[in-house]
C-alpha cells in the first residue's frame, strides 16, 4: 500500500478523533461565561455521632467522666453543658485501632482531633504493621455496623467512631458506647446542604421554595421528637424505619429502639438560628478549613485560592442568602412543576428531615418533583454536585470542605 | 535512516537508534497528555508537572495523609500479591496440565470455566474480603485475576504439544507417567511462563479492587483515598505506581520466560 | 479429530503393556537370519466419517524377514505410513494381526523403534539427552548411557555437537539423531517414516550412505517407507510395491547385490522402470 495513503489514513482518524473530543468536552464544560463553583446554603444537622467500643473493651478505661477538675497534664475536654470534664486515659487509647466512615467524613476528623488532643500521631492502619504506643490508628472507609463487625474478625479493631443510627444499631446489639460526639464537641456541626452557583444564579426561587419546605419539614421533626405520642412521631419512625439501613438480624423492636435512641441524639437544624443566619456555619468553616490544610487533606490553602484569610474564604463559601429569603418568604413559587435533583446520603439518619418531607408529599404541594440519588457517603454526593447530576447536595461539612477546596471550586 | 551515519550493522547504533525512539516517544506523549489536559480544562485531570510533583512527594516523603511511607504501601500491595499470584500457581499449573491431558474431565470443567471466567475480579472482591477476611480475601481477589488466563494458556499449550514428540517418545518405551513428566511437563513450559505473564498484568489491575474493599491499607487503597479526597494529582501518581509495579513485574516474566524458552529450544 | 479415532471396531490397546526394555532384538535372538521376524496377516485399516467409509488398507499380508531391510513404496496416499503405524502399534487397525516372534503385536513399544519424516526431536533436550532418551525411559544407569551415547554419537559424526541444542542442527544432522537415537535401542525391528523426504537430494544421498554404512557393522530388521524408487533401490534387500488406495500389495521384488550399491547399475535402471511405470498406472487411475 503506498505510503502516502497510510499517512492520509492516519491524519484523517487523528482530524475525527480531535473533533470528536472536542465536542465531547464543550458539551461538558458548558457555557463558560456560566456561573462556577459551589456554595454552602445551609445546614442540616447538628451533633449525632457517636464512639462505640466493642464488647470485650471497657469504656472506663477509655475515658473517665467526672465533675472534679483533672490534675495538671491530664488530657480531657469539659463540657460547658454538663460541667463535665471527659478526662482521656491516654495509655489506653495508645496504639488501638479504630473504624472511621471515610478519611474525609466529620467522624474522622473529629477522632483525629482527639489524637491530636492526646497527643497522639494518627495514622493509618496497613495491613501487619506492628503499632505503636506513641499512636492512634484509623481504618477508614467502614460506613455502617455491619461491616464493622466484619472486620473486626480480622483485625485488631477495638473501636469505631460512627453517625447515628449506626452507633444506636451498635448499643442495641450490646457493643459498648463510649462517648457521643454531643458530649466531646458540643453543638458541633455536621452534614450541610451545598449546591452549585450555577443552579443558584439560574434557580434563586425555586432554591428558597425548597427550602421553605425544608424548614418546615425540620420543624415538625423536631416537634415530633418532642412529642413521642403524636402522630408526626409515628410517621417519623415508620419513615426512619425505612431509610436507615440497618443489619439484617435486628428485630423490628431493636430496630425502633435503635432509631428513637438515635434521633434523640442528632440536633435538626436548617441555619444557625430561626433568621436562617449562617454566622456560625461560617466560623466553623473558616475553622475546618484551616485544621484540614494543616492536616494535608487540602492541598490548596486560603491563599493559593486567592483568599486573604480562612474566615474571608467561609465568608464566600457559605452563603445564607437563600435560606433567609426562604424564612421571610422573600421568594416566588414556582407555578409550574420544577424537578429538582438532590443527592443525598442513603441510610443517615442525619438527613432524616430530607426524607420526611418527601415521604410527606410535602415538596410536591410546592410544585417542586424532588428526585434524590441516595449516595454511601459524602464524597459520592460531592460527585453528583460537581459535576451537575445533582443540584443540591445534602454531605458532611468535611467532604463539602475539602473536595470544593482541592477542585478549586472557591476562589476570591 | 541514512542522516548521522547511522549504521544498521552496528550494535551500538541500534542501541543509541532504540533509545533514541523511547525518548522521543515519551516526550511526545508527555506533549500530548500536557495538550488534552489543557483542552479537557477538567479538575479531575491535573497536568503532567502537577501528577510529577505529587509523584516525587510520594517518593520522599510518602503520605503525610495516612502516615505510612510509599514503600510500606507497596510492601502491602506486594504482599498480597504475591499470595495471590503463588495461589493461582499453585492451583493453576497441575489442574491445567490434567485438564489439558485429559480429555473428559476438560470437556466436563469446560462450562464451569466458561461461566466463571469473564466475571470480573473486581465483582468478586467485596464476596472474597467478607467471606475470607483480611489476609485470604484480597489474596483470592488476586488470585482469580490471575488463575483463569493462566489455566487456559496451560490447557492450551498441553493441547497444542506436537504428536510426534509423543509418538516418538510411545515408541522408545515411555509409559503414561513418563509422557507426562517427560515430555508433557517440559513441552508445556513456554506456555506457563506466557501464561503467567500475561497473569501477572491482570493481577496488578486486581490490587485496587481487592484494596477497595480491605481498607487495610496498600497503593490501591491510596488511589482510591486520594480520588474521595479530590487530591486527583496525588491519584494520578499511585497510578504511575502501580503501572509501574505492573511493567517490572511483567517485564521479569518476559525475561524469564525468554531465558527459558531459549535454554529449552523452545523459542523458535 | 485424528484419524485414529475414527478407525472403527479397532482394539483399544493397553499402555500398560508397553515395552520399554533397550535390546530388545535380544528377545528374538533365537530366530535365524532371512526367516520371518514379523508377520503381517491380513491387516485392514477402514475409516469412517459421517458421510462415508474409506479402507486405506485392504487385507494387507507379508513377512519381513530378519536382518533385511525392505522398503514399502508406493503411489502418493495409498497407505505406506498407515502400514508403518499399525506395526509400529501406533495406529490399532481394524482388524488383522501383526505378530513379532510368536508374540502378538499390541500397544507401541520400545521393541518397534521409529524415525520420523520431520525428526521428532526434543527441543528442551540436548543432542545426547535427545539419544539417550530411551536408555533413560529403560532405567540403564547413567554411566552405561553415556558411554552407548557416546558411541552413537562418534560413529554419527554428532560428537562435537554432543551438547548442542536441536534447533542450532542442520536437517541433516537432525535427522542423523533421530537414527542414533533409534539405533541405540536395539530394538527388534526399525520403523522408518520416510526419513529422508524432508532433505535435499545431497544431503538425501550423504545419509543414505551412512545408513548404509551403518548396517555393514550391525544386524537390523528395518522397515522403509518412501516415495523414491532410487532409494529403495539403493537401500533395500526387498521392496514391497503397493497399489493405490485401498492399498493391496502389487508386487515384492528382490533386490539383488550387496551394499554399498552402484546407482547407476543397468539392473536397478531396469527395476526402477518397471516400478515407476507401475506407479505411473496407478497415480493417473
Amino acid at each position: 500500500m503506498d505510503n502516502k495513503i497510510i499517512a492520509i489514513i492516519l491524519v484523517v482518524i487523528v482530524a475525527v478523533a480531535g473533533v470528536a473530543v472536542y465536542f465531547m468536552m464543550s458539551g461538558n464544560g458548558g457555557g463558560d461565561d456560566d456561573a462556577k463553583g459551589l456554595s454552602i446554603v445551609g445546614r442540616v444537622n447538628s451533633e449525632g455521632s457517636g464512639i462505640l467500643l466493642k464488647p470485650s473493651e471497657d469504656p472506663a478505661d477509655y475515658i473517665t467522666v467526672t465533675d472534679e477538675m483533672p490534675g495538671f497534664g491530664a488530657k480531657f475536654i469539659y463540657n460547658e453543658a454538663e460541667e463535665l470534664y471527659y478526662v482521656f486515659n491516654v495509655e489506653t487509647w495508645g496504639g488501638k485501632v479504630f473504624a472511621t466512615p471515610g478519611a474525609a467524613t466529620i467522624q474522622h476528623v473529629q477522632l483525629m482531633e482527639l489524637a491530636s488532643l492526646m497527643g497522639l500521631k494518627y495514622v493509618s492502619y496497613t495491613e501487619g504493621s506492628a503499632l505503636s504506643k506513641d499512636t492512634l490508628y484509623y481504618v477508614a472507609g467502614v460506613p455502617s455496623f455491619s461491616e464493622f463487625t466484619n472486620k473486626i474478625k480480622t483485625s485488631p479493631l477495638v473501636g469505631f467512631i460512627i453517625w447515628e443510627a449506626q452507633y444506636a444499631v451498635g448499643v442495641v446489639e450490646g457493643y459498648k458506647g463510649l462517648a457521643l460526639t454531643n458530649d466531646l464537641f458540643e453543638g458541633h456541626t455536621c452534614c450541610i446542604i451545598g449546591t452549585s452557583n450555577k443552579f443558584i444564579k439560574h434557580n434563586e426561587d425555586t432554591l428558597a421554595t425548597f427550602f421553605s419546605v425544608y424548614v418546615e419539614a425540620v420543624k415538625q421533626v423536631n416537634a415530633a421528637i418532642a412529642d413521642p405520642d403524636s402522630v408526626a412521631y409515628s410517621n417519623l419512625l415508620a419513615i426512619a424505619k425505612n431509610r436507615v439501613s440497618m443489619p439484617d438480624g435486628m428485630t423490628d423492636e431493636e430496630k425502633v429502639e435503635a432509631i428513637e435512641l438515635a434521633l434523640r441524639h442528632v440536633t435538626y437544624v436548617y441555619a444557625d438560628d430561626e433568621t436562617g443566619s449562617l454566622t456560625d456555619l461560617k466560623s466553623d468553616i473558616s475553622e475546618l478549613a484551616e485544621s484540614l490544610v494543616a492536616a494535608n487533606q487540602i492541598n490548596k490553602s486560603a491563599s493559593d485560592l486567592g483568599f486573604k484569610s480562612y474566615d474571608a474564604l467561609a465568608d464566600k463559601f457559605v452563603q445564607d442568602k437563600y435560606m433567609k429569603e426562604a424564612i421571610s418568604g422573600n421568594y416566588v413559587e414556582p407555578t409550574v412543576v420544577k424537578k429538582i435533583n438532590v443527592a443525598a446520603i442513603s441510610g443517615d439518619i442525619h438527613q432524616i428531615a430530607l426524607w420526611y418531607a418527601i415521604d410527606m408529599t410535602m415538596f410536591a404541594e410546592k410544585n417542586l418533583a424532588v428526585i434524590v440519588s441516595g449516595q454511601g457517603n459524602g464524597p459520592a454526593v460531592y460527585g453528583l454536585l460537581s459535576n451537575g447530576e445533582a443540584d443540591i447536595g445534602f454531605l458532611g461539612a468535611p467532604p463539602m470542605t475539602i473536595r470544593s477546596m482541592n477542585a478549586e471550586e472557591i476562589h476570591a | 535512516m541514512a542522516f548521522l551515519g547511522y549504521d544498521e550493522n552496528n550494535r551500538n547504533h541500534r542501541f543509541m537508534r532504540s533509545v533514541a525512539i523511547t525518548a522521543i516517544s515519551l516526550v511526545v506523549f508527555l506533549i500530548l497528555w500536557w495538550v488534552v489536559t489543557v483542552i479537557m480544562n477538567d479538575k479531575n485531570f491535573p497536568t503532567p508537572d502537577k501528577v510529577f510533583e505529587a509523584l516525587w512527594s510520594l517518593l520522599l516523603y510518602g503520605d503525610p495523609i495516612g502516615g505510612h511511607s510509599l514503600w510500606e504501601y507497596i510492601a502491602v500491595s506486594l504482599k498480597t500479591f504475591i499470595n495471590g499470584f503463588g495461589l493461582a500457581l499453585v492451583v493453576a499449573v497441575p489442574l491445567g496440565l490434567i485438564l489439558g491431558y485429559v480429555k473428559p474431565l476438560r470437556e466436563f470443567t469446560a462450562p464451569w470455566i466458561e461461566v466463571v471466567r469473564p466475571i470480573a475480579p473486581i465483582a468478586w472482591a467485596p464476596i472474597f474480603v467478607l467471606s475470607f477476611g483480611s489476609q485470604l480475601g484480597p489474596a483470592l481477589v488476586v488470585f482469580i485475576g490471575i488463575f483463569f488466563p493462566l489455566l487456559t494458556n496451560i490447557i492450551f499449550g498441553v493441547q497444542r504439544i506436537d504428536k510426534n514428540w509423543l509418538d516418538a517418545s510411545k515408541t522408545l518405551g515411555a509409559t503414561q507417567g513418563q509422557l507426562f513428566y517427560k515430555i508433557v511437563l517440559p513441552a508445556t513450559v513456554p506456555y506457563i511462563l506466557n501464561g503467567i505473564k500475561v497473569g501477572l498484568g491482570v493481577g496488578w489491575m486486581c490490587i485496587v479492587a481487592a484494596e477497595i474493599y480491605n481498607k487495610f491499607g496498600g497503593i490501591g487503597q491510596y488511589l482510591v483515598d486520594m480520588v474521595n479526597g479530590g487530591l486527583m494529582a496525588n491519584a494520578f501518581s499511585a497510578i504511575i505506581i502501580i503501572a509501574v509495579l505492573g511493567l517490572m513485574t511483567t517485564g521479569v516474566a518476559e525475561y524469564v520466560s525468554k531465558v527459558v524458552s531459549r535454554r529449552m529450544g523452545m523459542d523458535a | 479429530m485424528s484419524k485414529e479415532e475414527l478407525v472403527i471396531e479397532g482394539q483399544k490397546y493397553d499402555s500398560k503393556d508397553r515395552i520399554r526394555a533397550d535390546r530388545t532384538d535380544m528377545l528374538y535372538k533365537d530366530i535365524p537370519e532371512g526367516s520371518p521376524l514379523v508377520k503381517i496377516r491380513d491387516l485392514n485399516v477402514t475409516y469412517r466419517t459421517d458421510e462415508k467409509t474409506t479402507v486405506a488398507v485392504d487385507n494387507i499380508s507379508f513377512d519381513i524377514n530378519k536382518g533385511e531391510l525392505i522398503s514399502i513404496v508406493g503411489p502418493s496416499g495409498c497407505g505406506k505410513s498407515t502400514i508403518l503405524r499399525c506395526i509400529s502399534g501406533l495406529l490399532q487397525p481394524t482388524s488383522g494381526t501383526i505378530m513379532i516372534g510368536d508374540r502378538l503385536c499390541t500397544t507401541a513399544g520400545s521393541d518397534r523403534g521409529m524415525v520420523f519424516q520431520d525428526f521428532a526431536l526434543f527441543p528442551w533436550r540436548s543432542v545426547r539427552k535427545n539419544v539417550e532418551f530411551g536408555l533413560e525411559i529403560a532405567g540403564v544407569p547413567k554411566e552405561e548411557r553415556r558411554e552407548r551415547s557416546d558411541r552413537y554419537l562418534k560413529s554419527m559424526g554428532l560428537l562435537d555437537f554432543a551438547d548442542s541444542r536441536v534447533h542450532e542442527l542442520s536437517g541433516g544432522m537432525k535427522q542423523r539423531v533421530g537414527i542414533a537415537r533409534a539405533m541405540i535401542m536395539h530394538p527388534a525391528v526399525i520403523l522408518m517414516d520416510e526419513p529422508f523426504g524432508a532433505l535435499d537430494a545431497q544431503t538425501r544421498n550423504i545419509l543414505q550412505e551412512s545408513l548404509v554404512n551403518v548396517l555393514k557393522n550391525s544386524h537390523r530388521t528395518i522397515v522403509f517407507v518412501t516415495h523414491s524408487v532410487d532409494e529403495a533401490l539403493y537401500l533395500s534387500d526387498r521392496v514391497l510395491v503397493l497399489s493405490k488406495r485401498p492399498a493391496s500389495i502389487h508386487q515384492i521384488i528382490e533386490v539383488p547385490g550387496d551394499r554399498p550399491r552402484d546407482r547407476g547399475a543397468p539392473e536397478y535402471a531396469k527395476m526402477r522402470k518397471e516400478i515407476l511405470d507401475y506407479l505411473e498406472t496407478q497415480n493417473t487411475m
